[in-house]
This record gives C-alpha cells, sequence and structure tokens, in this order.
C-alpha cells in the first residue's frame, strides 16, 4: 500500500522537474525583446577658451579685442572662458613657441579647453597700420586654426571693427 | 784554318753542331759558344777585292760536307773573285806586294768588335809564334789571319800578325793600337756602316784597315793565298801594323788540309778603300755563315740595355721624356691630396657627439641650436673648461672623441695651414672663450641631475597654477624649481612670466634676464628679449 502511494509520487516529482527544465530551456532559446531605445546622449558643449591678447599694439585695442573676445559664441560650444595667461606665456610655459597645430594643441590641453580662441596684434605696413588677427583652433581636430584677419589703418579703426571681424569669424565656422 | 773548327779550341766541329750553328750551338770541346751570322759583304761581289777575308765561315748548310768553303765561296759566294791560288803563291801576286811596299803588308788587321768593351780574346791556339823566323813557304804570302769579330781589341792585347807579317813589322814603322774606350766612356764616332754592318769574324778590308787593334787570330792552316784589287793597290799602303809586344809563346800550326779561304789583301787605309769601293759598286748584300763567339759584353749588352742607353736618338730622348713625365704624373697622384676631405668629415663628426645625458630639455633644445660646439673645434683647446661634476665629464668624454676623430683625420695642409694662421693672429681667442662660456653653462646645467626631476615637476606645477590664474602659486613653484636646479633656465623664465602675471615687472625683467644669460642660445631669445623690452617700457610709463 505504502509503495503503490509512492509510484505516482515519484512519477508526479518527475513530471514537475522536466516541466520546470523543459521551460527552463524554452525562456533560454526565446529571443529577449531589445531594450526600448533611449534618446542619444547629446554631445557635450565644447569648452571655449578665450585667450586675452596683450597690449602690444597699445592698451586701448588690446582691451577692445579682448571685450569682443569675450563676448563671442560659438553655436555648441559653452559660454567661452578667460584665460589666465595669453597664448604667447602659455607657449613659453609650455616651451612651445611653433605657430604650429601640434603647440596649439598643447597650449589647448594644458589649458584644458576644447576649442581657443585669441587673437594677434601686430602692426602693418606704415607705422600706423594696425593689424588684426582673430584665431580659433579646435583641439579635439588638431586642424589648423581658423584665421580672420584685417589690416585698419589705426588703432581706433581696429577698435571699431573687430566687432565685425569676430562675427566674420563666428560666420566662418 | 776549317770553317768546321771551333775558332777557340781548334778543334773540328761535328755535323750536329754545325747544322745547328744557326740556332747558336756550344763547342762540345771547348763549350763556346758558336753562331752562324749573317754576313753583309761591302765589296763588289764581283771585284777582285775579295770580300772575304780570313774567316771562320763555314758553308755548311749551304753546300755539302766534304766541300771545303774555298770552294765553295769561289763557286757561288763572289763568282768574281779570285781562283784559290797555290799556297806558295808568289809574292808579286799577292796584294800585298802590290799594294805597298812595305814587307809585311799583309798583317790583317783586327777588325773592330760591335761591342765596345768587349776584352779581346786570346785564343790560345791561334797566338802567333814568338819566334821571329818566318816560315818559309808562308812568307812570301802573307798568312790569313783572321779576328774573331767578338773579341774586343784590350789595350795591352798587341794584334798578332803573321809570323811573316811579325819579323816584318818589327822592321818597319809600327801602327799604334789604339785603346777601345769603355763602356762609360763618351761614345766613339761611330764607324762606318760598312764596317758595323757584319759583326762576325769577317772583316771587310774597309773594317779590317780601319781596326787595327783587334786581337787577330791566327789561322795557321790555310796557306795564304791573297788577291788584290787593282783599285787597291793604287792606293797607298796603310800603316803597318805595330807590335808593342811579342805575342806569347805562338806555335806555327801545321797547315791544315782544308783549302783556305779567301785573303783579304789588307792594310789599306780605311776610308779611302771605303770610298773606292762604294764609289765602284754599291756593297751587294751576301750572307755568310760566320761563328760568333759571345762575350761577357755582348751579354752585357743584350741583357741591361739600359746600362747602354745613350740618348742619341730622337727615340730615346722620346722614351725618356716619357718615362721622366710619367713619374711625375705618379708623384703628383701620390702627393695630391683632396681638399674635401677636412670640412665634411669634421661636420659628419660633429654630428656623431652624442649630447650629455640629464640635460633638460632647454639644454637640448641649446645643444641642438646650430653653432659650433666647444668640442667639436678642430683641434681647439680642450674642452673640459672647468667642467664640474657627472655631466661635465659626459661632455669630456664627448669631446676628446670628436678631437680624436679631427686629430686622425689626414692632414689637410691648407685648410690646417689657414687655421694655424688665424689662431696665430688670435682670431680664435673670442671663440674659444664664448665656448668655454657655454660649455660652462651647460656644466652647471648638468651640474644636478638627480634633483633635476623634482625641479622639472615644480615647473610643472607653477604652469599649472600660472594657467589656472594663480600666480602667487606659480611663481612659489618656481621659485622651488629654481632652488632645486640653480643652473637650469627654465625655472627663471617661468619666474619671470609668473611675476609679469602679479605685475611685479621689476622682477620679471630681471627673472627673464637671468634666463636669457643662462640659456644665450635658447629657441625663445627673440620672443624673450621682446617681452623684456616690452616690459621695460610699461615700467617706465607712468
Amino acid at each position: 500500500m505504502s509503495s503503490a502511494a509512492a509510484e505516482p509520487r515519484t512519477e508526479r516529482e518527475r513530471f514537475r522537474v522536466l516541466s520546470a527544465v523543459l521551460l527552463l530551456a524554452l525562456g533560454c532559446a526565446s529571443r529577449s525583446p531589445p531594450p526600448p531605445r533611449t534618446a542619444q546622449k547629446a554631445a557635450p558643449p565644447a569648452r571655449l577658451t578665450w585667450l586675452p591678447a596683450e597690449s602690444t599694439a597699445g592698451r586701448g585695442l588690446a582691451k577692445a579685442v579682448n571685450e569682443q573676445l569675450g563676448q563671442v559664441s560659438l553655436p555648441g560650444a559653452r559660454a567661452s572662458v578667460k584665460s589666465a595667461v595669453s597664448m604667447e606665456v602659455a607657449q613659453l610655459a609650455i616651451e612651445c613657441t611653433e605657430p604650429t597645430p601640434s603647440c596649439y594643441g598643447a597650449v589647448g590641453r594644458s589649458l584644458g579647453a576644447d576649442e581657443m580662441l585669441w587673437a594677434e596684434l601686430g602692426g602693418g605696413g606704415s607705422s600706423r597700420d594696425v593689424r588684426v588677427a582673430l584665431l580659433l583652433y579646435d583641439v579635439r581636430a588638431g586642424a589648423a586654426p581658423r584665421r580672420v584677419e584685417r589690416t585698419f589703418d589705426s588703432v581706433d579703426a581696429a577698435r571699431a571693427g573687430v566687432a565685425a571681424l569676430a562675427d566674420a569669424l563666428r560666420a566662418s565656422r | 784554318m776549317s770553317s768546321r773548327n771551333c775558332p777557340k779550341c781548334q778543334r773540328e766541329l761535328p755535323i750536329e753542331v754545325l747544322r745547328g750553328l744557326e740556332q747558336g750551338v756550344e763547342c762540345p770541346y771547348c763549350a763556346t759558344r758558336l753562331k752562324r751570322t749573317p754576313r753583309r759583304a761591302s765589296t763588289p761581289a764581283g771585284g777582285d777585292q775579295a770580300a772575304f777575308a780570313a774567316s771562320y765561315t763555314p758553308p755548311l748548310l749551304a753546300q755539302p760536307i766534304d766541300e771545303d768553303s774555298f770552294g765553295w765561296f769561289q763557286k757561288k759566294g763572289a763568282p768574281g773573285a779570285a781562283a784559290p791560288s797555290p799556297p806558295a803563291a808568289s809574292p808579286p801576286t799577292t796584294s800585298a806586294s802590290a799594294v805597298a811596299p812595305s814587307p809585311a803588308p799583309s798583317v790583317v788587321a783586327p777588325v773592330r768588335s760591335p761591342f765596345r768593351s768587349l776584352p779581346s780574346v786570346a785564343m790560345p791556339g791561334l797566338t802567333p809564334p814568338t819566334s821571329a823566323a818566318p816560315e818559309p813557304p808562308r812568307a812570301a804570302a802573307a798568312p790569313v789571319i783572321a779576328a774573331p769579330p767578338v773579341a774586343s781589341p784590350a789595350p795591352a792585347t798587341p794584334a798578332a800578325p803573321a809570323p811573316a807579317a811579325r819579323t816584318a813589322a818589327a822592321a818597319t814603322a809600327p801602327t799604334e793600337v789604339q785603346k777601345r774606350p769603355s763602356l762609360l766612356d763618351t761614345s766613339p764616332p761611330r764607324p762606318p756602316a760598312e764596317a758595323r754592318r757584319a759583326p762576325t769574324l769577317i772583316g771587310t778590308a774597309a773594317s779590317l784597315a780601319e781596326k787595327p787593334s783587334l786581337a787577330p787570330v791566327d789561322k795557321p792552316p790555310p796557306p795564304p793565298v791573297e788577291k788584290s784589287s787593282p783599285r787597291l793597290a793604287d792606293k797607298p799602303s796603310p800603316p803597318p801594323v805595330e807590335k808593342r809586344s811579342p805575342p806569347p809563346a805562338l806555335k806555327p800550326s801545321p797547315p791544315a788540309p782544308v783549302p783556305p779561304a779567301v785573303v783579304h789583301p789588307v792594310a789599306v787605309e780605311p776610308q779611302r778603300a771605303a770610298l773606292a769601293m762604294t764609289a765602284v759598286e754599291p756593297p751587294r748584300a751576301a750572307l755568310a755563315m760566320t761563328a760568333v763567339i759571345p762575350s761577357t759584353g755582348s751579354t752585357l749588352a743584350l741583357a741591361a740595355p739600359s746600362l747602354g742607353f745613350l740618348p742619341r736618338s730622337r727615340r730615346n730622348l722620346a722614351v725618356a721624356a716619357g718615362a721622366a713625365t710619367l713619374t711625375v704624373a705618379v708623384a703628383i697622384l701620390l702627393t695630391h691630396r683632396s681638399p674635401a676631405d677636412p670640412q665634411g668629415s669634421v661636420a659628419a663628426d660633429l654630428s656623431a657627439v652624442p649630447k650629455p645625458p640629464g640635460v633638460s630639455a632647454p639644454l637640448a633644445v641649446l645643444h641642438e641650436t646650430p653653432r659650433p660646439p666647444t668640442t667639436l673645434e678642430p683641434l681647439a683647446a680642450p674642452a673640459a673648461h672647468g667642467a664640474k661634476g657627472a655631466a661635465a665629464d659626459d661632455a669630456a668624454k664627448a669631446a676628446p672623441q670628436a678631437h680624436e676623430r679631427v686629430r686622425t683625420t689626414p692632414p689637410a695642409a691648407a685648410h690646417q695651414r689657414r687655421y694655424a694662421k688665424q689662431e696665430k693672429r688670435g682670431k680664435h681667442a673670442r671663440h674659444d672663450k664664448r665656448n668655454a662660456r657655454r660649455t660652462e653653462v651647460a656644466s652647471r646645467a648638468a651640474a644636478s641631475p638627480g634633483n633635476d626631476s623634482e625641479a622639472r615637476a615644480s615647473y610643472e606645477r607653477g604652469n599649472t597654477l600660472l594657467f589656472s590664474g594663480d600666480a602667487a602659486g606659480a611663481v612659489t613653484a618656481y621659485q622651488k624649481a629654481v632652488a632645486l636646479a640653480p643652473a637650469d633656465p627654465i625655472g627663471y623664465r617661468g619666474l619671470g612670466l609668473a611675476h609679469e602675471q602679479r605685475g611685479e615687472t621689476g622682477a620679471a625683467i630681471r627673472a627673464l634676464r637671468k634666463y636669457l644669460k643662462l640659456a644665450p642660445g635658447a629657441a625663445d631669445r627673440e620672443i624673450i628679449s621682446r617681452r623684456i623690452a616690452r616690459l621695460g617700457r610699461a615700467a617706465s610709463q607712468p
């Protein structure tokens, strides 16, 4: 009597084990549905750092240029951050004074910037001429810097024309 | 004497030897080298003058062996030659009696040898007898006396006249036996062409008369047969040959069974005879087989022609000039040196000088600047101008290598002389002083290689602080770097930039000037100088 009752019990247990294994196999064999697509993370905005110009051609001009450089905003970039040192000082500090993309990249990495904006002031053909050049360099791309340059008749003209020069640089991007 | 006999030992030569005379053989008895050479007759072939005097010429190859030479000559060699006379030819038929009244006119004059320095060869069996008694059968006719061509005349060797001539010569006027000049003497006058043509034992009439000093060879066996030409008979009698010293022990040899050769009436004045003969008919080439006895002189002349080189001909002069030119050219090529070796090799060696280890980046820049390093100056003062420390030792190690390389280069005369001249004028003093200062800077820069890494770390920290706007912290960091490496100029540069950021213009200028003093050849020297000037202007402005 006891043995007869034990046999159906063992069969029931076998059935349970087999069904569990079968379910497990089916579960493993089945393909899970693709996860729901989440929205792609937008690239972080570039850290734009502008490096102040040093007063080589005149304080007024350098000040005007630096004001315009601080107001430059580029699409896809954060608000520009002013660097503590000029491009020349930075290059001297890192011992890479060549006007090459590699040296610019080294400066950008030292400053922690993705894009650098700076100005080069110099004399023109005559003694009164002022040459103003704005440069934008993408540290991540490592390409040659984008450059807009214009020569003004005087410091006042240069001071007045820096804004247009910055717009030209922004448009060229 | 028979033509088949050896001219030296008078023995009859075997047939094999005779056949090989043309190639040159040796006498099997006395080892005398025998050679048959062609001879050009200088006398007309058809004339009465016999073209062949007393000769050893063996008509070997042209005639049968058993035929005598005389007969052969009669038949073939000289058709117009005189017929063989009997041995006891009467004196009137002899040329000696016809030519000159001299009692012994038929003394054969010795033939001059073509080789000047040949000593006379005294043939032992051919020397004339010392006895003055003339031979009865041969007294009337002059005996045949042959002189070997190679036997050059010796001054002390007298001519060996015939016995009959000897007796007559003793009584008549003597003829001088001229001394032959040696090889080192000046070149003697060239003999006539007729006399030089036949370097054989046979002499022509002219040559026989011209060369009286050759030691004659007595030819005892053949009976004297003389044939004189009528032209020669018109000539004056030749001077009798002087017999200075009696020939030693000349034994009269018995007459040979061989018929004698043609006897030439000798003792004719050479030039006249030659002129007379050449005027009649040009000499015709005739071959005579003559045995030649080579001597040391001939061997010397053949083996070492340079000893007998005399610039007598244009060709010899041309050869000498060419040799001299070639020698000079070779000497120039050997002594000439290309002037391109010093600079190129030195520059290559200079580039191979290693940098001294432990030098920081600015110093590396300094090493890369295109200026002549101190250790690379050729033959300059040693590079250890106050070198201190390990780096200085390394630099000093590198410098001698460069010096050694420079010195091991072959001496270039031009540039070294120029350099020495400039050095004498003191032009290199300033250069050496400047190099010494640079070397001192380099040595001080590398004075503490252990602290260099810490100084570098401090410098980098100062840069970070400077970029972040902490100029005060940057000044502190740079000051630490300068303290750790006082000879490293980069600390002063950073310190000057940091002072500038802080508005401390004076300190910035001092630091930057210090940097330029320590690194006069820095790549950023121009930028730093411009910055110093700008800072100075800013400081001067109110």
